[in-house]
């Protein structure tokens, strides 16, 4: 016969099995952390004497470092305790103007900040806060700060003062993704699933298009060809006619496009989070490889072309270089970094010392662990790694 | 691929993704609110589960039914062995399944918890959590293009940590929900008295601190999951014999489920109402009434 448990533990095992439940499930859910994917960027000193800067992001970490050398000169929040500047996640990519650094920031209390601080110190000149958190980046042109906000309006700050230039510009939805000034126009792309043409003047609409789902990656002009690519939610990347507001071609991908394609040389290449690269006619919109390129995951980074190669990097951390007119790989295997890659690449180019050629070109990648990696993009080889820290 | 590979990939593809699927949809076809997704969610899983549900509540109302009996026969025996035979006995004679209660619960665990998951990467809190649910959703346009859903309902932001209204809803609910499953009579047995008394406040005021570390959408959730229990539990124990004053006057009585005779309170078992007998008689097979009849003529001529 089964031996018999009383009642009392019967009751016991409920209640341990509901805590295990509450545990287990404390274990797979609890509220996500914003982890932050703010791309490089390369900062040149305003004089021979001016040491250029690279700014590079990691979680809630801004840090300057020697171009050169890559030794950090300063980081921004200065202090970890520091109760006044509560940064949860850095995701837009920093932008300079003069002696300013703009950095959009998520906050810790779910807001977003953007930070105006010092070029040679990282001092924090002047913030300007907003109700919702800052993912895209930030656009600067002559004296005024263009950037998106998640409370889904656009904000013009003067670059001294912070002072709103004009009332914000609400869109339906979140923005996700820098703004892009082209001639005489400010584009913005929403989660709304629209692209608003504006006056930076004023902040005026000037026109938009609707797209069938939201949109996360920001507006690429190309003025040549008189054409504003958009890539969104509904996994199709648009080319809307300047002139005309209206569509002129569309790529369709298996899934969203969230990465901001390149044009080089009358081709759109666009990465995908269905893992592919597709390179386009920016005239007719024709596929111009075979077949796309396909990686082993989806595709967050921007691509870039350096050395001749174009180099794309997948989610999780393979480098691939692709021969921009055949689309196939430049090397026998991707490069592969210990690290998922969600921020995109920069290319740094040294010069010759008279300054008239670009002697060398390096491409420079940020991992979600928080590693800077340069890579010869001739050779798919790591010339360096290092571990961001403060100091 | 090893068992933990196939468990993992069983769990994610066959409970995962589909639940995730099918909340993006529901909240698709209900206007894009997310807050109405998860609240028919709610409804239909319960439908789902009501058969579940249903052995729950009789297998847990019949095990009251039996407690004064089970605390007569603890008293009776000092013998473990016997006493162990006895409950066990007494299980069989009146048709109780001692984990009649859990089993049904259990079953339910890892559809509570596939939800859990789905409903943190539905909601796109993060952009890395929107990364990960377009590799979640299948590759139907409508389901790819009604993301990212809405966060807001009714004031409540669903991605973020739940606010301390929500806490106090929650363990409100559950509270309310363990309270008419509470036995109609008190236990005699002290530690059976801490333990429903665990039962009805600790299982609450966890889930309400739980709560304020998870995100908003799971808290609506729970709160409807509480909602719908309650309203299914008053019907299953039938309007009439609901005493909400009972219920709010922090005293142990509570109505007996349908099919499930009152306890008596304890006594010589003997000395059970007939009409007891009779409905024992009812859940009983005919082989075993036939022994039960012949050890009451037997206890009947012993009295003589």
């Amino acid at each position: 016969m089964t031996e018999y448990h009383p009642p009392r533990r019967s009751f016991a095992l409920v209640i341990v099995a509901l805590i295990a439940l509450a545990v287990l499930a404390s274990a797979c859910t609890g509220v996500a952390t914003p982890e932050g994917w703010a791309s490089p960027i390369l900062v040149l000193g305003d004089d021979p004497e001016q040491e250029d800067l690279l700014l590079v992001a990691h979680r809630d970490l801004l840090i300057a470092l020697d171009a050169d050398g890559l030794s950090p000169q300063w980081a921004f929040p200065p202090d970890e305790d520091d109760e006044d500047i509560d940064v949860r996640a850095l995701y837009g990519t920093p932008a300079t103007l003069g002696e300013l650094v703009f950095m959009p920031a998520w906050d810790e209390d779910g807001n977003g900040t953007l930070y105006a601080l010092k070029r040679e110190t990282g001092e924090l000149d002047w913030s300007r806060e907003t109700d919702g958190p800052l993912i895209g980046g930030v656009t600067v042109f002559q004296d005024t700060v263009y950037f998106g906000s998640s409370d889904g309006n656009v904000y013009a700050l003067d670059a001294e003062s912070g002072d709103l230039r004009w009332p914000p510009f609400e869109t339906g939805k979140e923005i996700w993704s820098a703004p892009t000034l082209a001639g005489d126009t400010l584009f913005v792309t929403s989660l709304d699933g629209k692209l608003y043409a504006l006056d930076p003047e004023n902040g005026n609409l000037r026109w938009a298009f609707k797209t069938d789902a939201g949109i996360a990656s920001p507006p690429v002009v190309d003025e040549e060809a008189g054409l504003v690519y958009v890539g969104g939610f509904d996994s199709q990347m648009r080319a809307i006619d300047l002139e005309t507001h209206e569509e002129r071609w569309s790529v369709q991908a298996d899934n969203w496009f969230w990465a901001r394609p390149l044009i080089a040389e009358g081709v759109l290449y666009a990465g995908s989070l269905d893992g592919n690269v597709y390179a386009v006619d920016v005239e007719s919109g024709d596929l111009l490889w075979a077949q796309p390129f396909e990686t082993d995951a989806p595709v967050r980074a921007a691509p870039l072309i350096a050395g001749g190669v174009l180099i794309v990097i997948d989610r999780d951390g393979k480098v691939y270089g692709i021969d921009p007119d055949s689309g196939f790989s430049a090397f026998g295997s991707p490069l592969l970094l210990d690290a998922d890659v969600l921020a995109d690449p920069l290319v740094q180019r040294i010069e010759s010392s008279d300054g008239e050629a670009v002697v060398d070109e390096e491409v420079l990648v940020v991992t979600t662990k928080g590693e800077v990696v340069r890579i010869d993009p001739t050779t798919l080889r790591t010339i360096e790694q290092r571990t961001l820290r403060r100091q | 691929m090893d068992l933990f590979e196939i468990i993992g990939w069983l769990w994610t593809n066959g409970l995962v993704i589909p639940t995730t699927n099918f909340l993006v949809l529901l909240s698709a076809v209900f206007f894009g609110n997310f807050g109405l997704a998860i609240i028919v969610f709610t409804l239909i899983t319960r439908g789902v589960t009501w058969p579940l549900t249903r052995s729950q509540l009789k297998a847990t109302r019949s095990m009251q039914a039996v407690q004064p009996r089970i605390q007569e026969i603890q008293k009776k025996y000092s013998d473990p062995k016997r006493r162990s035979e006895e409950t066990m006995k007494l299980y069989r004679e009146s048709g109780v399944n001692p984990l009649g209660c859990i089993w049904p619960m259990l079953v339910q665990f890892p559809i509570w918890i596939a939800l859990f998951q789905s409903i943190r990467f539905t909601l796109g809190f993060t952009p890395e959590n929107l990364l990960d649910l377009s590799q979640r959703l299948y590759p139907w346009s409508f389901l790819r293009t009604s993301v990212p859903l809405d966060n807001q309902f009714l004031g409540l932001e669903l991605g973020a940590n739940s606010p301390i209204f929500m806490a106090f809803l929650v363990g409100a609910t559950m509270w309310l929900q363990q309270r008419m499953m509470m036995p109609t009579n008190r236990p005699t047995d002290p530690q059976q008295q801490q333990m429903n008394s665990m039962m009805l406040w600790m299982m609450p005021l966890m889930f309400a601190f739980f709560t304020l570390q998870f995100p908003g959408g799971l808290a609506l959730y729970w709160v409807a999951t509480s909602v719908v229990s309650i309203i299914l539990q008053y019907f299953y124990i039938g309007p009439k014999q609901v005493s909400w004053r009972r219920i709010f006057s922090f005293s142990p009585a509570s109505a007996p489920a349908p099919g499930v005779k009152e306890a008596q309170p304890a006594g010589n078992p003997s000395e059970e109402s007939s009409e007891t007998e009779d409905e024992e008689q009812e859940a009983e097979s005919p082989s075993d009434a036939r022994r039960r009849r012949r050890r009451r003529r037997r206890g009947r001529r012993r009295r003589h």
